[in-house]
């Protein structure tokens, strides 16, 4: 990748996104179908009401942190566009961002620039941005956490993780993940944890150091010891400092707006159940019980794979913090009671830390892997149109897509699990002063 | 065909994912065979104008509830009736718009699937006499629509058709969620208002109303499809002198025919409730098998390394 440079790809992504909201504009205003996601309206909507001196969630469906209200203000007051460029700017920052962090883990320049290019021109996250969704702000702030711990900034990322989980519930999952990683960090004479760097041999695991990292994540031979060593003044520290700054934005919100907020950013995540089609697998089981409810066995039986699978992977991957949030977003998506394609940017913004450390050839399995994915997510959508457009009852083929799809997710996981090279982002205590003393030679 | 690319990107832009949308309508230009029209039924009535009163207010039926202070229990077109069934208040216009005929009535829905237009055109008799009045006032269409529990109309939907200027005003009453199932939703009722369209050299004066809805799932069917019936709508004339500062007023539309007109129905799809057994044990079985492979192979994949190192 020789004729480009990260400033000249971020240039011409910004372009492409400023082209794209300008299109989007012009299509709004000439086109009966809008560019723009109907979900941005809602943000400016409630972004309105805020400038008017009113509460965010006097508009329906409006079920997002007041903070996200408050950022779209001038919405109302500049231009109707301002989120969207808002969103796009984050959008190009996780660009910054994954460069930022394959530099930390040394990986050449070459292969980080095909990193970014998967995010910044896949088109799936341009339209995200362009078309007005939020997501690409939780993306960029989770990508920076991750910065953060591994810059030894503890205080930072728990600042950013109690943030972030009130702005969008879901990174709750990392927790545990963020706890264990801190845990393994081992601060260096530069008074930042020393990191462990990329390796192009395909023995990158079995190095000179590699016995010891190995034994340092917590493995499933003994799972219950480590816990206990997972209590470290940083994940104190951590754990106190996101919840209470989590705990202080939620009083303080339930104070300003009472029960709404609570009930509509908070609860309504936490408790959604939607009979209506979507890609989940719960959704006809869901439809067929909405008029009687579900009864506790029904909700435990649903809730144990996605526990199980989140276990799983946090036990056996913390160490390698990138992949691990990777492994455990796309299960959580596949798993979770309520999926649309939204969701999707939620681990596309973690792949791209995850590419060089794969010894999976594009040609072939690559490519079957990116194929199987999609048909599967096509063949649903199928469905989907001829009962939501044609009003044919399709509710048995498209639940059984449904099943297709997360058959397609978890082939695609365990292929990107076997070809990963497992690689903890720290290098363990032992081995930290040796290296450090080969870095400062 | 532009109609059924337009279905499609209309459906993604809920789903979010335009780039396979692109690969999706690539794929689905093999025609997918239309299903439903035989659900499209056609209602007919013809109406007359009676009862004249001074009205000031944004909405007639934000007076019902203002009243009721229940969201539906009871019949609005009964309270709409009762309220102006009768009177003759607006002095100067009464004789200029008694002359004002409304011949015809027509509704049918448009589109397949969850999501159609309910068209109803409005056609006037006397166009000499309707030229003249709309040549001295300001005239429009008030259209209440009782909705049953089945179907919705999205208020935000509505209110970007009036910053597009297709409706004059619009809000809807009632029960306004726009997620929930028909099971656990109450009804709603529309209030569109209109301007009185332009002459049309063949057929006249008519006002062609598309009102955007969307079906709820509805309850489990052992059928597979539940019927929705859409009822007659309220129909109200406002009008306003152009010359002089006069109150507006509003004139109530009722039918002339005694004969019943046929309902507008809407058939959608329903879950069977016969699939609750298999579909529950097979989504639980699924999702544990493919848990337990992720699991499986986490644990492997782990060791392995473990191993190795040693």
């Amino acid at each position: 990748m020789g004729w480009i440079d990260l400033r000249r790809m971020l240039g011409l992504s910004a372009l492409l996104r400023l082209l794209l909201v300008c299109y989007g504009e012009w299509q709004d205003a000439h086109m009966e179908v809008r560019y723009t996601d109907v979900d941005y309206l809602v943000f400016s909507d409630a972004a309105a009401m805020v400038a008017a001196g009113r509460s965010p969630f006097e508009r329906a469906t409006y079920r997002y942190s007041p903070l996200l209200a408050y950022l779209l203000v001038p919405n109302s007051l500049l231009h109707p566009s301002w989120g969207k460029l808002l969103f796009s700017a984050a959008d190009l920052l996780v660009g910054l961002f994954v460069d930022a962090i394959l530099k930390l883990r040394g990986v050449p320049e070459d292969l980080r620039l095909w990193s970014v290019a998967a995010w910044l021109f896949n088109p799936f996250t341009f339209t995200i941005g362009t078309r007005g969704n939020c997501e690409p702000i939780v993306c960029a702030v989770i990508l920076w956490i991750i910065l953060c711990i591994m810059n030894g900034k503890v205080f930072q990322a728990a600042f950013w993780y109690g943030l972030i989980v009130h702005f969008r519930i879901y990174p709750i999952i990392y927790a545990l993940p963020f706890v264990i990683v801190l845990s393994k960090q081992r601060i260096g004479p530069s008074r930042k944890p020393t990191l462990r760097q990329w390796n192009s041999r395909r023995d990158i695991l079995y190095n000179n150091s590699s016995s010891a990292s190995a034994k340092s994540s917590p493995g499933w031979n003994g799972l219950w010891a480590p816990l206990g060593s997972t209590v470290t003044w940083d994940t104190v520290m951590f754990g106190l400092f996101s919840g209470t700054l989590f705990f202080l934005l939620t009083i303080m919100f339930f104070y300003i707006y009472g029960w709404d907020f609570l009930n509509e950013a908070l609860l309504y995540h936490l408790t959604r159940t939607d009979p209506r089609h979507n890609f989940s697998i719960y959704f006809y089981h869901v439809y067929l019980h909405h008029q009687q409810g579900f009864a506790v066995f029904e909700k435990f039986v649903s809730f144990l794979p996605q526990t199980m699978v989140q276990l799983a992977l946090i036990f056996s991957f913390a160490g390698d913090l990138p992949f691990c949030l990777f492994v455990q977003t796309v299960a959580f998506v596949a798993f979770n009671k309520v999926m649309t394609a939204q969701y999707f940017v939620w681990f596309f913004c973690l792949l791209p830390l995850i590419l060089p450390w794969s010894s999976m050839k594009v040609k072939w399995k690559g490519l079957i892997c990116m194929f199987v994915w999609m048909a599967s997510q096509i063949h649903w959508l199928m469905w989907a149109y001829i009962l939501e457009f044609k009003g044919r009852n399709v509710f048995v083929q498209l639940w059984l897509a449904s099943i297709l799809f997360l058959v397609a997710n978890t082939l695609v996981l365990l292929m990107l699990i076997r070809y990963h090279k497992y690689s903890p982002i720290f290098m363990p205590l032992a081995r930290s002063g040796v290296a450090n003393s080969r870095k400062l030679e | 065909m532009l109609s059924f690319i337009r279905d499609i990107l209309w459906h993604l832009r809920d789903q979010k994912l335009m780039v396979f949308g692109l690969i999706f309508i690539v794929s689905s230009l093999i025609k997918v065979d239309s299903y439903n029209k035989i659900s499209d039924h056609v209602g007919k009535s013809s109406q007359r104008l009676v009862g004249c009163w001074p009205f000031s207010e944004a909405y007639l039926t934000s007076s019902y509830f203002a009243q009721q202070k229940s969201l539906f229990d009871s019949d609005c077109h009964d309270y709409l009736a009762g309220e102006y069934s009768s009177g003759d208040f607006c002095k100067g216009m009464a004789s200029e718009i008694s002359l004002l005929q409304l011949s015809d009535l027509q509704r049918r829905l448009h589109g397949e699937g969850s999501h159609r237009h309910l068209i109803s055109t409005l056609k006037f008799m006397n166009r000499s006499y309707i030229r003249s009045l709309l040549d001295s006032h300001d005239c429009k269409a008030v259209i209440i629509e009782r909705l049953p529990i089945g179907v919705f109309a999205d208020l935000f939907e509505l209110q970007h058709l009036v910053h597009r200027k297709v409706f004059v005003d619009a809000a809807v009453f009632g029960d306004t969620n726009l997620e929930l199932p028909s099971a656990l939703s109450n009804r709603s009722i529309v209030e569109v208002h209109m301007n009185i369209g332009h002459e049309n050299p063949l057929r006249g004066y008519e006002t062609v109303l598309e009102l955007p809805l969307h079906a709820r799932y509805p309850p489990l069917d052992d059928s597979g499809y539940a019927e929705v019936q859409l009822g007659h709508p309220d129909l109200f004339l406002h009008c306003r002198s152009k010359e002089a500062q006069s109150e507006p007023c509003l004139w109530r539309l009722t039918e002339v025919n005694a004969g019943p007109a046929e309902a507008v129905m809407w058939r959608v799809p329903s879950g069977n409730d016969a699939h609750r057994g298999i579909v529950s044990s097979v989504t639980f079985v699924s999702a544990l098998v493919c848990a337990l492979s992720i699991v499986v192979s986490a644990i492997t994949s782990r060791n392995k390394d473990v191993r190795r190192s040693r």
